[in-house]
């Protein structure tokens, strides 16, 4: 590099303060980084900016003007590419947001439903990709971001172009699990490799199982039908038997989504009837209950025969708190709330007692009051 | 001007000189009681040249440009992948606007012999160190004296 072009470099290098790495590997560097000063972005000054140093063996700076072309939410929109002697600096919007990965890790595998809408978006990030004859390479859960405003492809680090007539990749990585056979020296990586790294992706978002995991194949042949047909057809070792485009995959996954595309899908509605049903009973037991019993208490209050009459109004009342909060009220909640299943069973169950409890509490309170009246 | 890291460091003239962490050591009782309250660490040349760069608001560009080292070669020191031959490493110091006392200790990171006094050529750079001097006065008085200048012809790589 002449001098001239270096200090250039250093001098955009410069302009950036570093507020955090955030992680470092054989593909290089990746910062949390922000405008030092007056930078010269006004609008942007203090927004916080993803900075990665890609070493000039694996990066591909024309890949990154192309990528700077897309205007799309789900793909970086990178902001600065600048090339130091040994690496090349991109500069990309920072987004917030939670990984898959760390999602299925926190909370379990997803429903068929959401793991194919991620996946349908990240064919739709791959597709514009292909279209500009780029291929990522790098498809992984720790890759693709869950954020507010939606799915977000990340690290096209490895991003490669598509050249005619080449009969195999001059450089590889990728994720384990997740890159596709071809990857690893065997032929060129092609639109139908990212559409592999989708399938295994997808197959963790309904498994929970990481695809370097001996265990995957056997957690995929688990699932129900449909999406097992996807999973198998995208991540089949031969290219020209899987879906031959990102689209395809989404089309696919389109079905899936919508049928709740399986017998997954139908259970869940089924047993949301159920639910549906057992809380209308359980509401019209309360209604009644509460009606009968306020209608005795009433009586009981205005039309006292005995002395303890007052007390067993009280005591009716009590009763009816009871079974509208802990019979009625705190079951309904629990049935209406099916994403909640692991935990407000205990829940609902300690909630229950508290209830219960006071209740207790009320009739000792009672009763002693009556017996010292009666006394 | 922003640092490629976050390292953060006490500013190098802070730091206590060999001779006192050698008299501390001499004094201590055991190895094990110097180590304990010194912790003196490694010292690596590319933390200690940018550590330098921010103390003093100087920019990688305005610091290798002030060397006259070639700017791919200063980069490079920088980025701690290529180690600087002693000349490149005064030239370095020059470059950071180092007084006597960094000048001393920029040697001693990059692996390279302290300037002494008693050699001729050293004693005149250290003369142009401590008065603030630029690499190209200091190479100008090295030539009237007669001496080998700082930037060689190639460029001083």
């Amino acid at each position: 590099m002449e001098d001239e072009e270096v200090f250039r470099a250093l001098d955009a290098d410069d302009a950036y303060e570093v507020v955090r790495e955030l992680g470092r590997g054989a593909g290089g560097v990746t910062q949390l980084v922000r405008r030092a000063g007056d930078g010269g972005g006004g609008d942007r000054e203090g927004a916080l900016l993803v900075r990665k140093y890609l070493p000039a063996e694996v990066a591909n700076r024309d890949v990154w003007e192309r990528v700077r072309e897309i205007d799309d939410a789900r793909l970086p929109r990178v902001r600065e590419v600048y090339e130091l002697p040994d690496r090349l600096a991109v500069v990309c919007d920072y987004v917030a947001g939670t990984t898959v990965r760390e999602r299925v890790r926190e909370s379990g595998p997803m429903g068929v439903g959401e793991a194919a809408d991620v996946a349908a978006e990240v064919c739709a990030a791959a597709g514009l990709l292909h279209e500009r004859g780029l291929v990522h390479r790098d498809i992984s859960p720790g890759n693709v971001v869950l954020a507010d405003d939606g799915v977000h492809l990340l690290d096209l680090g490895i991003a490669r172009e598509r050249t005619e007539g080449a009969s195999r990749d001059t450089t590889r990585l990728g994720t384990w699990g997740y890159a596709a056979p071809e990857q690893f020296g065997f032929a060129q990586t092609d639109a139908r490799s990212d559409v592999y790294s989708i399938g295994r992706l997808l197959g963790f978002m309904l498994c929970g199982v990481e695809a370097s995991e001996d265990s995957f194949d056997a957690a995929v042949r688990g699932l129900d039908d449909a999406p097992r047909l996807v999973v198998e057809r995208a991540c089949a070792f031969e290219p020209s038997a899987r879906y031959q485009s990102a689209d395809e995959l989404a089309r696919a996954l389109g079905e899936l989504g919508e049928d709740g595309g399986s017998k997954t899908g139908r259970k869940r509605a089924r047993r949301g009837a159920w639910r549906r049903v057992v809380c209308g009973l359980l509401a019209l037991f309360g209604a009644l209950s509460t009606l009968l019993f306020v209608w005795v208490a009433f009586r009981l209050w205005t039309r006292p025969e005995r002395p303890t009459d007052p007390y067993s109004a009280l005591l009716g009342i009590d009763l009816v708190v009871f079974i509208d909060v802990a019979v009625v009220l705190l079951p309904a909640r629990f049935l209406l709330r099916p994403e909640d299943d692991a935990t407000t069973g205990r829940t609902l169950l300690a909630r229950q007692g508290l209830v219960l409890l006071f209740c207790l509490m009320v009739f000792a309170v009672l009763a002693v009051a009556a017996t010292v009246e009666v006394g | 001007m922003a640092a490629e890291t976050e390292r953060t460091m006490t500013s190098i003239e802070d730091q206590p000189l060999t001779e006192e962490l050698l008299e501390r050591l001499l004094a201590s009782s055991s190895p094990d009681q110097y180590l304990s309250q010194e912790e003196p660490g490694d010292c690596d040349l590319s933390e200690m040249l940018l550590t330098l760069a921010r103390e003093k608001g100087i920019s990688r560009t305005e610091a290798i440009r002030a060397t006259g080292l070639s700017a791919p070669y200063g980069y490079q020191i920088f980025a701690g992948t290529r180690h600087p031959n002693r000349d490149a490493a005064i030239m370095m110091a020059f470059g950071l606007r180092c007084n006597l006392i960094e000048c001393q200790r920029l040697l001693k990171a990059a692996g390279v012999s302290e300037l002494w006094v008693k050699r001729r050529r050293d004693a005149i750079i250290i003369f142009c160190v401590d008065h603030g001097y630029t690499r190209e006065r200091c190479d100008d008085e090295l030539f009237r004296l007669g001496e080998e200048t700082l930037l060689k012809v190639d460029a001083g790589e």
